[in-house]
């Protein structure tokens, strides 16, 4: 029994140093094999972790779409508080939010002439309207406004002309137009200010119309039934245009990294596995000696599969890092942010680098571990 | 050498795959944006505050089918025609009677283009997210309800429904998630005979693939010299398609939905330099792995060309007989990576996109010419390194 035991850890320290000297000596060969893992396993890490991140980083671009959720006034109720806004700031699942407030006025050139029309006067946060849009002209500050496309076209008015506005109530306003903004959408046929200033031409301060939302990506219906609950006075509705759009999309663009990182993944786990098989085709001859000095297959096997985990778990680590890099300088390049790879991946680049570096071990060492070893050492193959 | 070729059509394949994706991802992606709808809206141009007030312009629609004549026309891939006007409309079980807009449009129909085919407009062309619950309306004698309309009212597909006093059938419940959901909507042609506005329309709705917004295509085309003016023209940008929109639809103004360009413009900007970074990187790592796998290789040959050596093949012929075989590799990895290439290829477009990726001829060329070059540098290194073996030393196997 305790010759056995001796015997095993006789084993067992043989074993660990034979292996810390074969990779000590051979420094350049393990070099190589460690640089070719970490290639491949970098090439996941980077796939993997833009992948990962591909969702959010797009799904953020698509913010200028629009709003995916509408918040609007419940039952017969004709305005929101605008204490709502604090509210929706705290809460994770909403991205972003515009308040809307909405009126309608009767709008006459300054002079009268040309008649007059009732159009709707638009109350927001003009910064986040005009992103994208075509503006001629300045964002407005107090007592002026934007003017959309068609009622530029109605008035023939140009940028620093006045208008005059009527409201319900019969107070008549002089606002000086300090841009013109075409949308495609509603806006063209709106006056644009800012939220404070329709609040106090209207008499409606602290009231909203409605909340335009953005929750994110296929998070719409989530964000729904959650505020629905926080807000129970209030209508939620997700705007489909936006949300299953941009849900399709982005499947859809997942779908493609994954596929993109599956064909290189593969290819380059495939190309690195013959540097890793032609290392061990490099030393028959050793395997030849070991087994002339008594070493039975299994040892030999276990001691070369040894060797390779190591180099794997190496590679495995190197690979990370390269991998991360990379992936932070694919998405600086292309998205000015970075994605950073989830810690999480670094076991699966060990594992990966280390089944690469097995798997391409196990054909070769068989195929020797067949050869006489008279013959390997004699040279004759 | 079986191991060697395998390795570089690996990264040939590699190449060839990738390269057929990131050549293509602009064209694909494009159509893929088209989902978000609509981004040119036409609209009779305004002349005076009266035409805010009230609709008193319209468009023709028999300008509709020129939408596909002009310059960009296979560009086109979606256009819906509406009529808008209000109506009365009382549920059978109803009590109170409603003034809602009414739509009158197509859902899907297939348009007579001139010159010859036919193409298919209607609203499921330009928003594909509309549902509708029972069928769309046809003929004189249909409506279909908004979802929000129909749930106030109970109104349900069969049921009956009075609009401005005539009985209608509701044929389906439309679903749109937006202002639409509180309309009802007609036949294009049934709302216009019932309003006497034949030929009418007051707005169409047009899908089109656009190239990503510059800085160019922002500016005014007013500011143009004639030769940017033409660039302009016969680019497709947003601006430039829905100023030829302009040019056919009579007394028309259209604009682009600028958000909706804008965003495009942004995220096929993205995610093609995505797409080009991560190429560029595997292309290096595959380059880098297969050189790795041909260093090995030959490394194990050193004994060989020791014994070259030492009978007298100079440095030369010996390199040309290792760099001769790395061609054969070359060439053979070359062709088999391509063909594999092409299943690829195949696979990820129909998966991803749902169509074929282009298939471009000079694929083959390129990448027989990077597996050939691959597989030399690859050699070369090793073929140098084991020129400065002393052959003396390296057959005694003293290293």
């Amino acid at each position: 029994m305790r010759t056995a035991d001796k015997n095993k850890n006789k084993n067992i320290m043989w074993f660990r140093r034979s292996l810390l000297r074969s990779l000590a000596t051979k420094k350049g060969r393990v070099a190589v094999t460690v640089l070719a893992l970490a290639i491949a396993t970098a090439m996941l890490v980077m796939a993997g972790g833009i992948y990962l991140g591909i969702s959010e980083k797009l799904g953020s671009e698509l913010k200028t779409y629009g709003a995916n959720v509408l918040m609007s006034p419940g039952g017969d109720a004709f305005y929101l508080g605008e204490d709502v806004l604090q509210r929706l700031a705290g809460e994770p699942l909403v991205s972003g939010m515009t308040p809307q407030l909405y009126q309608a006025a009767l709008l006459m050139k300054e002079g009268g002439t040309r008649g007059a029309a009732h159009v709707e006067v638009i109350g927001t946060d003009v910064g986040r309207l005009v992103e994208g849009m075509r503006l001629e002209g300045k964002a407005p500050a107090e007592g002026e406004i934007l003017l959309g496309a068609n009622l530029r076209d109605a008035l023939k008015a140009a940028v620093g002309e006045s208008v005059t506005v009527k409201t319900g109530d019969g107070v008549v306003w002089r606002l000086r137009v300090s841009g013109l903004i075409e949308t495609g959408g509603k806006e063209d046929n709106a006056i644009i200010a800012p939220l404070a200033e329709v609040q106090r031409i209207f008499s409606l301060q602290g009231k909203l119309s409605a909340v335009l939302l953005r929750a994110r990506p296929g998070q719409s219906e989530r964000a729904v039934s959650r505020l629905g609950e926080m807000f129970p006075s209030a209508s939620l509705k997700t705007l489909r245009q936006v949300a299953s759009a941009e849900n399709a999309f982005l499947n859809r663009m997942e779908l493609l990294v994954l596929l993109f990182s599956v064909v290189i993944v593969f290819a380059s786990a495939v190309s690195v596995s013959g540097t890793a098989a032609a290392t061990l085709y490099e030393r028959l001859k050793e395997i030849g000696l070991m087994k002339a000095l008594g070493a039975t297959a299994a040892q030999i096997r276990w001691f070369y599969l040894a060797e390779a985990a190591v180099v794997g778990t190496l590679g495995g680590v190197t690979g990370y890092g390269i991998g991360f890099a990379g992936a932070l300088a694919a998405s600086r390049g292309a998205f000015g942010s970075h994605i950073l790879v989830s810690p999480a991946l670094l076991p699966v680049a060990c594992a990966a680098g280390v089944l690469i570096a097995v798997l391409a071990s196990i054909v070769p060492l068989s195929g020797a571990l067949r050869l006489k070893p008279s013959l390997v050492l004699r040279g004759s193959e | 050498m079986a191991l060697m070729i395998v390795s570089v059509a690996m990264g040939t394949a590699l190449l060839s795959c990738l390269l057929s994706i990131a050549l293509d991802i602009k064209a694909r992606v494009a159509s893929e944006l088209r989902q978000f709808g609509a981004n040119i809206t036409v609209e009779p141009s305004v002349e005076g505050l009266a035409d805010i007030a009230s609709q008193r312009r319209y468009l023709r629609e028999e300008d509709l089918p020129k939408s596909k004549t002009i310059f960009w026309r296979y560009n086109i891939v979606g256009v819906a025609p509406f009529l808008h006007e209000k109506v009365f409309v009382k549920a059978a079980s109803g009590e109170k009677t409603l003034e809602v807009t009414a739509a009158g449009t197509w859902f899907d129909k297939e348009m007579a283009v001139p010159g010859g085919g036919g193409f298919r407009a209607g609203i499921w062309s330009v928003a594909p997210w509309w549902e509708i619950k029972g069928a769309p309306p046809q003929g004189r004698q249909e409506v279909a309800a908004g979802a929000e309309l129909a749930l106030k009212h109970g109104i349900k597909p069969g049921d009956e429904l009075l609009v401005d006093g005539e009985p209608f059938r509701v044929s389906g419940i439309v679903s749109v998630g937006g202002p639409e959901d509180g309309q009802v909507f007609f036949d294009l042609a049934a709302l216009q005979a019932m309003k006497g506005r034949q030929g009418k329309l007051s707005k169409v709705l047009v899908s089109a693939l656009t190239s990503p917004m510059d800085e160019f295509a922002y500016r005014d085309p007013a500011t143009m010299s004639p030769k940017e003016y033409e660039k302009w023209y016969c680019t497709g940008y947003v601006t430039s398609i829905a100023k030829q929109l302009e040019e056919v639809f009579v007394g028309s103004k259209a604009r682009p939905l600028w958000n909706v360009a804008y965003t495009e413009g942004r995220v096929l900007g993205r995610l093609s330099a995505l797409v080009y970074l991560l190429t560029a990187f595997a292309l290096i790592a595959s380059a880098l792995g297969v050189s790795t796998t041909m260093v090995a290789g030959l490394l194990k040959r050193t004994g060989e060309i020791a014994l070259m050596k030492s009978i007298g093949a100079d440095g030369f012929k010996t390199a040309l007989v290792f760099l001769c075989e790395a061609a054969v590799i070359g060439f053979m990895g070359g062709i088999a990576g391509y063909l594999l290439s092409l299943v690829a290829v195949r696979f990820i477009g129909l998966e991803v996109f749902g169509t074929e990726l282009t298939r471009r001829a000079m694929l083959l060329p390129v990448s027989l010419t990077a597996a050939q070059v691959i597989s030399l540098a690859g050699s070369l290194i090793a073929v140098r390194k084991a020129l400065l073996i002393k052959p003396a030393l390296m057959l005694k196997e003293v290293r």
